[in-house]
């Protein structure tokens, strides 16, 4: 996992207890029945949460860090791996999938060569399948980072994936 | 017949009269927790029509209370949720026997191997008796698991077994080499019997090799428990807070 991090990062983790996540813990008053939203504001910065400041969390509040890892793999919408620079969802979501989001899946997987909650060696994407973005009336839909992309075939979803870098 | 006492939970007062009700993840010394639901029985209250279907560990006893345990149709939900178990655990002796008891013979769902089935013992042992907190539960649904955090942190861990001990399937073993590659770790690691507070410094006459321990032989047969709950009921056993319960 270590050296996963470090190939996605470009670097070694950051040392723990940075600035930001002292200022984190302080806009939550060191409140520890407030972990999920400092954890938030921890992804938020870092793009996931590094070991090291989940730790440094731990011993601020007096939460043992078994209670953070256990929420920080809870939810989905927590990291433990660093992410690539362009989020891509793609929307899982009844009408989508009846209208062949599982082809356009195979597509990225074979394009990008990253599986479903994966990112790309070059840590140039994070990919995965979430349940409805609300485009069901031009399915199949993802989303990169902030952008649309509809009514997505094999070969559109590859040109459209071409103007991230 | 024995009376059932304020703030027993239907479990306690069946367990008091003799009456047997299966259940793997309730322990006297901990905190219901209603995970396993082998414990379930359906309960009549005062004045009520119909009988429902709760888990005895976390139901509280109340006056006129009517409990029925071993039901065609509470017989029939354990049933099922040993198949699953089974599904789960299928090469596990414990639970392969407890599924024979009630006939359950295969499941009808894949099977697993896993011996582990999620009972939260060993965590809550760890976490509530212990107090070592260096384990817990990661991930959840078919994902969810007991690990150590970031799968290597073991440095909370103090090594007394308790996990081992509790575990109602033998899913966790003490592995002694380790504990004292622990030992080693950072300087002077102590006995874990110390640690607990269980023996003073200076006593071991193993020279700290922990694989030649004998204590946990000789406090298993002589109190019939692990050195953890001792240490608790020598300062008092903690009075298990209802309120959950009764909400």
């Amino acid at each position: 996992m270590k050296q996963m991090k470090e190939k996605l990062l470009g670097r070694k983790e950051t040392a723990s207890g940075s600035k930001a996540v002292k200022d984190i813990l302080e806009r939550h008053s060191r409140n520890p029945a407030r972990v999920i939203g400092m954890l938030q504001d921890i992804q938020a910065r870092f793009s996931y949460l590094p070991e090291g400041e989940l730790q440094f969390v731990s011993e601020e509040l007096g939460v043992p860090l078994t209670r953070i890892y256990a929420i920080a793999t809870f939810y989905k919408a927590f990291n433990l791996l660093p992410r690539g620079r362009h989020q891509i969802r793609l929307c899982g979501g009844t009408a989508c999938h009846v209208r062949g989001a599982e082809l356009v899946k195979g597509a990225i997987t074979r394009e990008l060569g990253v599986e479903e909650g994966g990112t790309t060696e070059d840590a140039r994407f994070s990919f995965e399948v979430v349940r409805c973005i609300g485009c069901c009336g031009q399915a199949p839909a993802m989303m990169v980072n902030e952008d649309i992309h509809v009514k997505l075939k094999s070969v559109t979803v590859r040109k459209a994936l071409e103007k991230y870098k | 017949m024995r009376e059932a006492v304020q703030g027993d939970t239907v479990l306690d007062a069946a367990r008091r009269v003799g009456i047997e009700i299966p259940a793997l993840c309730a322990h006297d010394e901990l905190e219901p927790y209603g995970a396993c639901r082998l414990c379930i029985v359906e309960v009549r209250e005062k004045g009520r029509k119909h009988w429902r279907v709760v888990a005895s560990c976390l139901y509280p006893v109340a006056e006129g209370l009517e409990v029925r345990t071993d039901t065609e149709r509470i017989v029939r939900y354990r049933k099922l949720l040993l198949e699953l178990m089974l599904a789960r655990s299928s090469k596990n002796s414990y639970v392969r026997e407890l599924a024979r008891r009630y006939g359950v013979k295969g499941a009808r769902f894949a099977h697993g191997d896993d011996d582990c089935i999620l009972c939260g013992l060993c965590v809550r042992v760890c976490r509530d008796v212990v107090g070592a907190n260096a384990i817990d539960f990661a991930s959840r649904g078919i994902s969810r698991r007991v690990e150590v955090p970031f799968g290597i942190d073991a440095s909370r861990c103090i090594a007394c077994g308790a996990c081992a001990y509790i575990c109602p399937t033998d899913a966790i073993h003490m592995e002694y080499e380790r504990v004292m590659d622990l030992r080693r770790e950072e300087g002077e690691h102590p006995c874990r019997y110390t640690l607990m507070g269980f023996l003073s410094d200076a006593v071991c006459s193993l020279n700290y090799e922990c694989y030649r321990c004998e204590i946990d032989q000789k406090m298993q047969a002589e109190s019939d428990t692990h050195p953890v709950f001792l240490m608790r009921k020598k300062s008092g056993k903690r009075k298990i807070p209802r309120g959950k319960a009764s909400s």
